[in-house]
């Protein structure tokens, strides 16, 4: 009995991840978000790898910053499975980045959370990012210190402060991210702040006497 | 205004995220207060240099493509460990648990719904037959009642799963879980809670099945006492933790994470104690 030939796109246009095409439609590219979830719920590779270079670079910031830059590429590498995983089941209810950024966050907590405890500050030596033109312009050392007294943060004050602080999110956005009140982010930054006040701040005093 | 005053809102000062009123008193303090300028200007100083971090610098050890393929490569290796798995355990990962809750949740319906009346209350004249009238009705009709009412739980906490999400080896900012100031100290000292496991259970009070899940240390065995699985808009409270928080997730949470479940009876409004048929959770912190 002949099989009949399966209905569907051909592979080429559809064959999922193993058969990427590396020329994305171009209308694609300049589309909406609603056009590229559906084109990842079709499981269309060009979508998926649209994904990844949108967020790719916020991601990967997040994972760095709340999981130590030792364990980013880990982290970033388990949060983009987790989102093309997931986009098919992707209902909407969030913005597309917002719900992203969710799952690097708790990709990012989740590493944290399981990974053998360090001594304090020894992620902090391993995760500064290389100073450089994003260094504040008055002090390019405070930008590497900074990145030591954030890595001293316990996780979720670290996660609040990175979202607002450097990543530019609103209290609202940082608690659709988190998953917590608006409230909740307001006095979790507060606290951040006081926290890194208190590693950093004789250096700072020090520096205004100068 | 005072010190602490000031201190309490610091952060807020900065970023300019205060009422006029507040915002004016606020500067009036640091005209005469040296401490909190100085602390007001580490505050500045602290959140300029954070904004100033600029994500483009943080690159992948072996650059972009490289993480793009390795990306690729753990979904084909996820998508073929999926295919190789026989089609009872794709459907088990996919829908088999929150089948299970509806399942059981069907169950205490069916037996809400024909199972036999239960003597209410423990009040003189109440668990033997006798009809005796509390607040405008029988005992039996408060029975029959309150079996209605519970049946009406369950078929909304049937709609209620569907949006419920639990997150696993999660860490829930002090304000949020309403930890104990003790657990707060030690979240604050740890970053967050080691070695948390999601406990699924089912209990069945006064006539109500309650499903659900709840996370706790291994540490503390069954009786672990940290919450994190809530309802949206859940009112209550399990072992002294109220619910407050709901984790908007949803169906796109990750596979591998327990059934999206945790229901408690809404409130009901007060009755006399006599013949009464309350679902409750013990208070305490006992194990499930």
């Amino acid at each position: 009995m002949a099989r009949s030939k399966p209905e569907g796109p051909a592979p080429e246009a559809s064959g999922g991840i193993l058969s990427l095409p590396r020329k994305r439609p171009a209308e694609a590219a300049a589309g909406g978000e609603n056009e590229i979830v559906d084109a990842c719920r079709r499981g269309e590779a060009w979508a998926m790898e649209l994904v990844y270079h949108r967020y790719r670079r916020r991601v990967y910031a997040l994972a760095s910053r709340i999981a130590g830059a030792e364990d980013a590429d880990e982290v970033a590498q388990e949060a983009f499975v987790r989102v093309l995983r997931g986009l098919p089941k992707f209902r909407g209810d969030a913005a597309l980045g917002t719900w992203i950024y969710r799952l690097a966050v708790n990709a990012a907590l989740t590493h944290v959370s399981r990974r053998p405890r360090r001594p304090a500050g020894d992620d902090a030596v391993d995760s500064i990012p290389a100073p450089g033109a994003g260094a504040d312009a008055r002090d390019p050392g405070l930008s590497a210190r900074l990145e030591r007294a954030l890595a001293e943060l316990p996780t979720g004050y670290r996660a609040v402060l990175v979202l607002h602080d450097i990543e530019g999110f609103s209290h609202e956005e940082c608690a659709e991210i988190i998953g917590c009140r608006v409230g909740t982010s307001k006095s979790q930054l507060h606290k951040a702040r006081a926290r890194m006040r208190e590693i950093l701040g004789p250096q700072l005093a020090a520096e205004r006497r100068r | 205004m005072g010190c602490r005053e000031f201190e309490a809102i610091a952060s807020r000062y900065v970023d300019n995220d205060l009422d006029a009123e507040v915002a004016s008193a606020a500067r009036g303090h640091l005209r005469d207060c040296c401490a909190c300028r100085e602390r007001a200007d580490d505050e500045a100083e602290i959140a300029a240099a954070a904004r100033a971090l600029r994500t483009e610098d943080l690159t992948p050890g072996e650059g972009w493509d490289a993480l793009w393929e390795g990306i690729r490569a753990r979904v084909a290796e996820e998508e073929r460990a999926d295919a190789a798995r026989p089609r009872w355990v794709r459907w088990w990962r996919s829908h088999g648990r929150r089948a299970a809750v509806a399942t059981a949740a069907a169950a205490a319906l069916v037996g809400l719904a024909f199972g036999s009346p239960r003597p209410l209350g423990g009040g003189p004249g109440a668990g033997a037959g006798g009809d005796d009238v509390v607040a405008g009705e029988t005992v039996s009709e408060r029975a029959e009642r309150e079996r209605l009412e519970a049946a009406s739980w369950v078929r909304e906490k049937l709609e209620d799963i569907r949006d419920i999400s639990v997150r696993e080896n999660d860490y829930l900012p002090d304000d949020h879980r309403r930890a104990t100031a003790a657990e707060r100290a030690a979240l604050e000292r740890e970053g967050a809670p080691a070695e948390e496991m999601v406990f699924l259970y089912q209990r069945q009070a006064a006539g109500v099945v309650l499903d659900g899940a709840f996370s706790g240390t291994r540490d503390g065995g069954g009786g672990g006492t940290r919450i994190s699985a809530v309802r949206a808009g859940a009112e209550g409270e399990v072992h002294g933790y109220p619910l407050i928080e709901v984790d908007r997730e949803g169906e796109a949470g990750e596979a591998g994470r327990p059934p999206d479940a945790f229901s408690l009876p809404r409130p009901r409004p007060p009755e006399p104690a006599r013949a009464r048929a309350t679902a409750r959770v013990p208070e305490g912190g006992g194990a499930w």
